[in-house]
């Protein structure tokens, strides 16, 4: 089977990072990313993940990306959230996650001129 | 509902976390058959994949086999999923989880019953000899 998701990074200095996640993070998605998204985590304090390009997330991607945010957040750092789609948005709702993972609406050119 | 007419689509599951895979490309071929609405597509797919991996990871004693037969169909006008397994009676209308005050110091599990309540239109369950069966509705 074709990759669920992909997974890519941009370095934007000390410290922070930019993880764009495109595809579905579902139960084959997690599978495939999550060591490298826990070491990200580990190593930042500041993690940006662009959903942008997400079209699915099941509850186990949601336990992907809540077990990065309490990594980063144990080291006083954030992980927050950037421009879900609609229905990504709505889980992310509905589980009550959002005050862990933030989510923040950000135009591509404004992350662009941040360096992200 | 749908922009190809009438639709009647079935799966067999056994509860082996390897059926997962087949269960993915079973609703991948639902949706490129089937010109289903963006939030009801994405409704579907969630709900189905909650369920089914709860069933092959939860659902039955592991030296047990189980089955999980699923069946997607539009009846006037209404999508309907239904799944019959031969697991533990389980009912997810009763799993009524609380959410957690502190959710920043919770299990970062439990998520997925709640996600198939809040997406499902209407749900109802019964225990039907030794099957469970469960049948959500999607707007």
């Amino acid at each position: 089977m074709a990759a669920q998701i992909q997974m890519s990074t941009r370095d934007l200095g000390p410290g922070r990072v930019r993880v764009h996640l495109a595809g579905r993070l579902d139960v084959a998605g997690s599978g495939e990313i999550d060591l490298r998204f826990s070491a990200l985590c580990g190593a930042h304090e500041e993690v940006l993940v662009d959903l942008s390009e997400l079209t699915f997330l099941a509850s186990i991607g949601i336990r992907t990306l809540l077990l990065g945010a309490r990594t980063v957040r144990k080291r006083g750092g954030k992980l927050l959230l950037v421009n879900p789609r609609p229905e990504i948005e709505e889980v992310l709702t509905v589980s009550g996650v959002t005050e862990i993972m933030p989510v923040c609406r950000s135009p591509d050119e404004d992350l662009q001129s941040r360096g992200a | 509902m749908t922009g190809s007419g009438a639709m009647r689509e079935k799966l067999v599951l056994r509860n082996d976390r390897a059926e997962i895979v087949r269960l993915i490309g079973w609703i991948d071929g639902i949706e490129r058959r089937c010109a289903l609405p963006a939030r009801t597509a994405y409704a579907l797919r969630l709900c189905l994949e909650e369920i089914a991996v709860n069933f092959v990871s939860y659902g039955c004693d592991p030296a047990v086999e189980g089955v999980m037969e699923i069946e997607v169909r539009t009846d006037r006008g209404r999508l309907e999923a239904t799944f019959r397994d031969t697991g533990r009676p389980f009912d997810p209308l009763a799993e009524r989880a609380s959410q957690p005050a502190d959710r920043a110091a919770a299990p970062a599990s439990g998520f997925g019953l709640a996600l198939v309540r809040h997406f499902a239109s209407r749900l109802s369950y019964q225990r039907a000899g030794d099957h469970n069966l469960l049948t959500l509705s999607f707007e």
